[in-house]
C-alpha cells in the first residue's frame, strides 16, 4: 500500500512553489492509561466468584464479560476507553459445547479405546478451528470508539501453521520453540484489523530466539540452586513435611525470574513490532520491574489466601498499560471494515465458540 | 425530561461528536448536536449494564452508539426507558462493601464446607455407584509400568509366599465381589499398596521386616480396605474437584501464579489421603477382630516400618503428610 495514502496533509502547491513535497504530519506519543483500582475490582471479583459458585458455574459467563469489560473500560487511549461487547449467552453456549466435547472424550476412554482415539484425533484436528473462531469472537467483540476489531485468519491457514509448528518443534527437539512461537504470533497479529486498518508486524524471529537464549542462561543457575536445595531438604526431612515446602517455594520463586524476564521481553518484542495503519505501538516493560511484580504478586496472593488476586491483576494491568504507547502519525481514525466493501465473513455465525483465551506470547 | 451529555459514534468511522440526549417518557430518544437531530425509538436503545464507574454505551439501531460517563444520568435514562431493572441489582451487589463481605463469607463457607464435607461425601457416593467394570479398570497397566521402572521379581521362599497367599485368599473369600489378587515384588524398600483394579502388591522387604506372617496379613487387610472403599477412584474425584473449585475461586490468577492453585490442592489432597488411611485402618481393625487376629500385629508392623524408614525419630505432625502420624494409628490397635 502507498504510505502517502495515509498522509492527509499535503503542502499547498502554487505556481512558484518547488515541486510538491509530502510532509508526514509529526509523530506524537499517545500513552495508554489504566484507571481501574483494586477496591472496586475486589467487589466485582468477589461477587463474580460467589455468584459463580451459587449458580454452579452458569454465572461464569457473565463474570467473564464483566471482568473483561472492567479491564477494557479502564484502559484508555486519548479520551476513549475500550469496550467489550460479548453476549454472555454466547460465551455460555461456547462453554457448554466445550464441556460436552470434553465430557464425551472423558467418557469414551472407558467405553472404547478406538472411539476415544478417534474423538481425540478429531479434537486435535479441530484445535486450529477453535482457536481461529475464538480469536475472531474476541476481536469482533472488542471496540474502540464504536469501531470493532476483527480477525480474518481462517482455519485452513491456522491448520497449516500448527502443522509447521509441530514439524519445527519435533524436527529440532524443541530448540525451534521460539520460531514456532514467532510464526504463530505473526499469523495472529497480521490477521487482525481495527476497523478497516490492518495490523502489521515487523518483529523478526531472531529477536524471539535471543529472548529465549537469555532466559535459558538466566534460569540455569536459578534452577540448579533450587533443585539442589530441594533434593537436600527432601533427603534430610522427608518429602511429606512442611520443611519440604521451603525449597519448593524457592523453586517457584526462582522460576518467576526467567518467567518475568521472558514476559517483559516478549511483550516488548510483540507490541513494539505492531503497526496499525500509520501508527505503531511501543512497549517498554523492564524485566526487573516485571520480575518484582510477579514475585510480590505471588507472595501477596499466597499470604492472603487468594484475597489479593484482584489487587495483583489490577497492578499488572496498570503496569502493562503504563508501559505501552502509540506513536501516532496524524489523527487516530479508522472506518468500519464492513463499509470498506469487504464481505463480513467473520460474521455472527462464527461467534458461537466463544471464549478461549489465547495469550499469545504474553 | 431527562438530559444527558454524551459522545455519538456512528459506527462507520471512529470520529465522535459531542451530543445531548433528551428523553421525555412516551416519546423517542432525541440526539442533538449532529448535523440534524436524530430520533430513536425508545425501545430500540440498549443501555449497557453499569459496571463500577466506567464509561457506558447506549447502543442504537444500525450500529451507532453513544458513550456517556455520567453513570447516575445514564441510570436515570435507563429507568425512564424501562431498562436496567434486570442488570441493576448486580451493580448494587458490586458497589457495597457489605455485599462484598457477605459474598466473601459465602465463598469461604463454600470452600471450607466443600473441601471438608461435600467433596468427600460426593466422591464416596459417586465412587460407590460407578459400575464395577469401570471402577476396577482404572489401574490397568499400572503394575506393568511399575515392574519396568521399579520392581524386580520376588525372591521370597516359595513356602512363605504360599502361606501369605493362603491368608490373603481368606480375606478375599469374605469379599467375593472384589477382584482381589496378591502380587510379591522386590523393590528395595518395605511397602505394600493396593491398585484400583484390586491388585495388592507387597514387597519382599516388608515381608522380611515382619517378625511373623500375622503382621503382614494385617497390612494386607488394610490394603484390601483401600480396594473395598475404592480409594483410588475417590482420590481422583476428590483432587479433580478441588482443582475445579480452585479454578473457579482463583480464576485466571492460576496463570498468574501457578503455585497459588497448586498449594491448596496439595494440602487438600493430603487431607483426603489421611482420611482414606484412617478408613482402611478401621477396615483392617474390623477384619482382624472378626477373624480373631490380635490387633497388636498391625501396631507392631507399623512400628517396625517406622523404625525401618526413619529410625527412632517420629516425624512431626504435618498437614502435608499422606498418612496420619504412626503413633496415632498404633494407639487404635493397642486398645
Amino acid at each position: 500500500m502507498d504510505p502517502s495514502h495515509f498522509h492527509p496533509y499535503a503542502l499547498p502547491v502554487t505556481a512558484a512553489a518547488p515541486p510538491p513535497v509530502y510532509l508526514p504530519p509529526p509523530a506524537r506519543e499517545v500513552p495508554f492509561r489504566f484507571t481501574g483500582n483494586a477496591k472496586d475490582y475486589f467487589r466485582i471479583w468477589i461477587i463474580n466468584v460467589a455468584l459463580t459458585l451459587v449458580t454452579l458455574g452458569v454465572y461464569s459467563a457473565w463474570a467473564k464479560v464483566r471482568t473483561k469489560q472492567y479491564f477494557y473500560r479502564n484502559t484508555w487511549l486519548e479520551d476513549n476507553s475500550f469496550e467489550y461487547l460479548a453476549d454472555p449467552i454466547r460465551i455460555l453456549k461456547g462453554r457448554v459445547i466445550m464441556a460436552v466435547a470434553l465430557g464425551l472424550l472423558f467418557g469414551a476412554q472407558y467405553y472404547s479405546l478406538p472411539l476415544y482415539l478417534v474423538l481425540l484425533g478429531l479434537m486435535v484436528l479441530a484445535t486450529p478451528l477453535v482457536v481461529v473462531k475464538s480469536l475472531a469472537f474476541n476481536a469482533r467483540n472488542s471496540a474502540y470508539r464504536n469501531i470493532r476489531f476483527s480477525f480474518m485468519g481462517n482455519a485452513g491457514e491456522a491448520f497449516g501453521i500448527y502443522l509447521q509448528m509441530v514439524l519445527v518443534y519435533a524436527g529440532t527437539c524443541g530448540m525451534g520453540y521460539p520460531y514456532a512461537q514467532w510464526r504463530l504470533t505473526d499469523f495472529v497479529v497480521q490477521r487482525h484489523l481495527y476497523g478497516d486498518e490492518r495490523f502489521t508486524w515487523s518483529t523478526k524471529s531472531h529477536e524471539y530466539f535471543a529472548i529465549f537464549l537469555m532466559a535459558m542462561l538466566v534460569s540455569v543457575p536459578v534452577y540448579a540452586v533450587a533443585v539442589g536445595l530441594m533434593v537436600g531438604m527432601t533427603v534430610l526431612e522427608g518429602a511429606e513435611s512442611e520443611a519440604a515446602l521451603l525449597p519448593l517455594g524457592l523453586f517457584y520463586a526462582g522460576s518467576l525470574v526467567p518467567a518475568g524476564y521472558v514476559r517483559a521481553k516478549m511483550a516488548n518484542a510483540l507490541y513494539s513490532g505492531v503497526s496499525i495503519g500509520p501508527h505503531r505501538l511501543v512497549s517498554d516493560q523492564r524485566p526487573w520491574d516485571v520480575i518484582k511484580l510477579y514475585v510480590t504478586n505471588a507472595l501477596a496472593i499466597i499470604g492472603s489466601l487468594g484475597l489479593l488476586v484482584p489487587w495483583a491483576k489490577v497492578r499488572l494491568a496498570r503496569y502493562r498499560a503504563e508501559h505501552l504507547k502509540l506513536v501516532a502519525v496524524g489523527p487516530l481514525r479508522a472506518g468500519s471494515y464492513d463499509l470498506a466493501g469487504h464481505a463480513s465473513a467473520v460474521g455472527d455465525a462464527a461467534q458461537d465458540l466463544g471464549d478461549f483465551d489465547l495469550d499469545v506470547g504474553l | 425530561m431527562i438530559e444527558l451529555s454524551a459522545t455519538y459514534y456512528d459506527g462507520k468511522s471512529s470520529d465522535g461528536t459531542p451530543v445531548t440526549l433528551r428523553f421525555e417518557p412516551g416519546g423517542p430518544l432525541r440526539i442533538e448536536g449532529l448535523l440534524e437531530p436524530l430520533e430513536v425509538a425508545a425501545d430500540a436503545v440498549r443501555v449497557a449494564p453499569r459496571l463500577g464507574d466506567t464509561v457506558r454505551s447506549l447502543r442504537l439501531p444500525g450500529g451507532a452508539s453513544c458513550e456517556a460517563i455520567d453513570n447516575d444520568g445514564v441510570d436515570a435514562l435507563a429507568r425512564a426507558l424501562g431498562q436496567g431493572r434486570r442488570s441493576g441489582w448486580i451493580h448494587r451487589l458490586e458497589s457495597h462493601w457489605r455485599f462484598a463481605l457477605l459474598a466473601l463469607a459465602l465463598v469461604v463457607a463454600v470452600v471450607v464446607v466443600g473441601i471438608q464435607l461435600v467433596i468427600p461425601k460426593l466422591a464416596e457416593h459417586v465412587a460407590r455407584n460407578v459400575p464395577e467394570e469401570l471402577a476396577y479398570d482404572l489401574g490397568r497397566g499400572t503394575l506393568a509400568t511399575l515392574d519396568e521402572a521399579l520392581f524386580s521379581p520376588s525372591q521370597l521362599p516359595e513356602d512363605r509366599r504360599a502361606g501369605l497367599a493362603r491368608a490373603f485368599d481368606g480375606i478375599a473369600s469374605v469379599f467375593p465381589d472384589l477382584p482381589l489378587r496378591l502380587e510379591f515384588r522386590r523393590a528395595g524398600f518395605p511397602n505394600a499398596f493396593a491398585l484400583p483394579d484390586g491388585t495388592v502388591v507387597v514387597t519382599d522387604e516388608l515381608v522380611t521386616l515382619a517378625e511373623r506372617d500375622e503382621q503382614v496379613v494385617s497390612v494386607l487387610a488394610h490394603e484390601v480396605g483401600h480396594v473395598h472403599h475404592r480409594h483410588s477412584l475417590r482420590m481422583a474425584l476428590e483432587s479433580s474437584s478441588v482443582a475445579l473449585l480452585a479454578g473457579v475461586v482463583l480464576g485466571d490468577a492460576t496463570q498468574l501464579v501457578a503455585v497459588a492453585s497448586a498449594l491448596p490442592a496439595v494440602y487438600a489432597n493430603a487431607h483426603y489421603s489421611r482420611s482414606h488411611e484412617v478408613e482402611a485402618d478401621t477396615f483392617a481393625l474390623a477384619y482382624m477382630d472378626r477373624s480373631g487376629l490380635p490387633r497388636r500385629h498391625f501396631a507392631d508392623m507399623l512400628e517396625a516400618l517406622q523404625r525401618a524408614v526413619s529410625g527412632s525419630r517420629e516425624p512431626g505432625k504435618s498437614y502435608l503428610s499422606s498418612h496420619p502420624p504412626t503413633s496415632d494409628r498404633v494407639r487404635r490397635f493397642r486398645q
